[in-house]
């Protein structure tokens, strides 16, 4: 039945920065979709330029106060790849476990905080922790937990100070590692079991668009910090190459970029990871899947949440075993001295002209930082691609595809739908903002 | 009962409403001796500094209608019936979220008191506008007052009308 529909979302709630929905029908027939993206632009990578290579991490990890451990990471890998250095077996351990500390809070408070609201008919979280107190407590316990992570091992939550190029300053001590294995270990027994009861009962929206879904992979494990830049479309991308795979392109609508395969849209994220990487999940977080329903692969990006509820399992099993890793090891003194301003004229890793790229998976998907240096270690350009910014043009594609088969509903019911679509994705439109410049017309 | 934790949040971004973020710096330059933390724009975090600690003074703008520079104390519950951000997101959660969140849990976090000073200019850019940079050794003082247990001074501080949210 022909059908206008005229959808102005303003400022979509429960997504970090702001964006609006627009979508016009006219006659049946879809004639625009946007996902605006409204927010100020942030002019990190033209803030970097002349500083001292040290710094980078400390300047990039306040792009976001969700994945600050990521674009720590991020940067630390672009870094260390320009200037050829290889950390230490310790210094990779601590830095998985850190990040897999991230994704475990960013997942929680997305499923449980901005997620969940949708299925109890809750505006907010506010409501949600007066009707339901104990799933609200649940999810603070299990940030909290993540949060400990992250303040012993990268020194403070949520930006990192202990992080730097090529180590650690301060290397935790062995009390604080048994401490928190002791906590994941109580976590994956009580907070896990009765997550998954509660996200297995809830009915997510079908719908399916099969697109590229792009993530890290590695041979050995779950992919996060190392790998290789992999299509499921076009296959395997060294991650010095990403501008191969990644273009970014500046659209009137937003000041976000958009970042575009050389061929069409891309995914990034919990579910592209999981449709490549399934298999190398530890286990419970496999039999979570399995109770889930989440079976790779799954083309339906509402199941981007339940993903993300899957590799939060996983990541509790990955510290548990990164920080049994390092106990068994035995802790090694490498703390080095801090690389800031202050401590620009001491040591230093050795500084030389170089190019590098970092890419390390960050909880909303792939993240790319990439650096090139002066003689000095000066900053001479920076590019950082934000997960977000690769996911805008496949959403507004599944917008695309979705619109004309839920035309008959009511426009509420369409407007919730496209809601939790983009909710789904866990957009961080904050930190994806960053065009330096762009004319409106 | 040991010494409060003093809490300066806000966006020095914005102009006045790092009002609290420049008190605590005051606090520290001065070399008071309390337990001073710049909370900055900190969120859900604010939850577990209340939930663990016997005493928080938070120092934070607060949009209350009045002159700029107006100082007012509040008990948490008392800010409970202003609304929320409507856009609700972990980057948006701020003082009011995380007391709202506590109530519904009911840790009615009593042990948190809020000094409230009126911004006067909430707009991108550095530094207090004059009328609340004058007023910084006034905070300042009642800050230290509620530190010192003189729990009637702050408390006393009068206000003519109960605490309304200006017309947008």
């Amino acid at each position: 039945m022909p059908k206008d529909i005229d959808i102005n979302v303003h400022h979509v709630a429960r997504v970090e920065g702001h964006g609006n929905i627009v979508i016009d029908v006219k006659n049946g027939e879809l004639k625009k979709v946007e996902l605006q993206i409204v927010e100020a632009p942030r002019f990190f990578e033209a803030m970097l330029k002349g500083r001292r290579f040290p710094e980078a991490p400390q300047i990039t990890s306040r792009i976001c106060g969700i994945c600050a451990v990521g674009h720590t990471s991020a940067s630390l890998r672009g870094l260390e790849d320009a200037l050829g250095i290889e950390p230490s077996e310790q210094t990779v351990l601590l830095r998985k476990a850190v990040l897999e500390a991230e994704f475990l809070q960013s997942h929680v408070l997305h499923y449980y905080f901005l997620i969940a609201p949708d299925f109890f008919n809750a505006s907010s979280v506010i409501p949600l922790a007066a009707s339901h107190p104990d799933v609200i407590k649940r999810a603070l316990r299990m940030k909290k937990l993540a949060d400990d992570v992250i303040t012993v091992i990268a020194g403070r939550h949520p930006h990192p100070i202990s992080m730097v190029v090529d180590g650690f300053t301060r290397i935790p001590a062995e009390s604080e590692l048994r401490d928190l294995l002791a906590k994941l270990k109580e976590s994956l027994i009580k907070d896990i079991p009765p997550t998954l009861d509660l996200f297995a009962s809830l009915k997510f929206p079908s719908f399916e668009r099969k697109t590229d879904y792009v993530s890290l992979k590695h041979p050995e494990e779950y992919a996060y910090y190392d790998g290789i830049i992999y299509s499921s479309e076009t296959g395997e991308t060294k991650h010095r190459d990403y501008k191969n795979k990644v273009k970014e392109e500046v659209v009137l609508h937003s000041t976000a970029k958009h970042a575009k395969g050389p061929f069409k849209p891309y995914m990034v994220g919990a579910l592209s990871r999981f449709n490549n990487n399934a298999e190398l999940l530890m286990p419970v977080a496999k039999k979570a899947a399995k109770k889930l329903g989440l079976l790779a692969p799954n083309y339906n990006p509402y199941m981007i949440s339940v993903a993300q509820i899957v590799e939060s399992v996983h990541n509790i099993e990955r510290m548990i075993y990164l920080v049994e890793e390092l106990l068994r090891k035995g802790l090694k003194d490498e703390a080095i001295e801090r690389q800031t301003i202050a401590g620009w004229s001491a040591k230093l890793p050795q500084i030389k002209k170089g190019w590098g790229v970092g890419a390390v998976e960050v909880p909303r998907g792939l993240l790319f930082h990439e650096y090139r240096l002066d003689d000095d270690g000066l900053i001479m350009g920076a590019n950082c691609v934000i997960p977000t910014g690769q996911n805008l043009a496949n959403i507004e594609d599944d917008m695309r595809a979705l619109v004309p088969t839920i035309l008959d509903k009511p426009k509420e019911e369409i407007t919730l739908l496209l809601e939790m679509l983009v909710r789904a994705y866990d957009p961080c439109i904050s930190c994806s903002v960053h065009m330096l410049k762009v004319d409106f017309v | 009962m040991t010494r409060p934790l003093v809490l300066g949040l806000g966006n020095i971004l914005f102009r006045d409403d790092g009002v609290g973020v420049r008190a605590v710096e005051r606090l520290r330059q001065d070399g008071y001796e309390a337990e001073i933390i710049n909370g900055a724009t900190l969120g859900l975090s604010l939850f577990d500094i209340f939930k663990n600690n016997e005493k928080v003074i938070v120092v934070d703008a607060v949009n209350m209608g009045r002159d700029p520079g107006t100082i007012a104390c509040f008990k948490a519950e008392e800010l409970l019936s202003l609304p929320e951000n409507r856009n609700f997101s972990l980057h948006e959660i701020g003082l009011l979220e995380v007391l709202k969140i506590g109530f519904a849990l009911e840790e009615n976090f009593s042990n948190v008191i809020i000094i409230g000073i009126q911004p006067g200019i909430i707009e991108q850019g550095e530094g207090l506008s004059p009328e609340v940079e004058d007023k910084l050794p006034e905070i300042i003082e009642v800050v230290k007052k509620e530190v010192n247990q003189d729990a009637s001074y702050a408390r006393n501080i009068k206000r003519d009308e109960p605490v309304r949210v200006p017309e947008a």
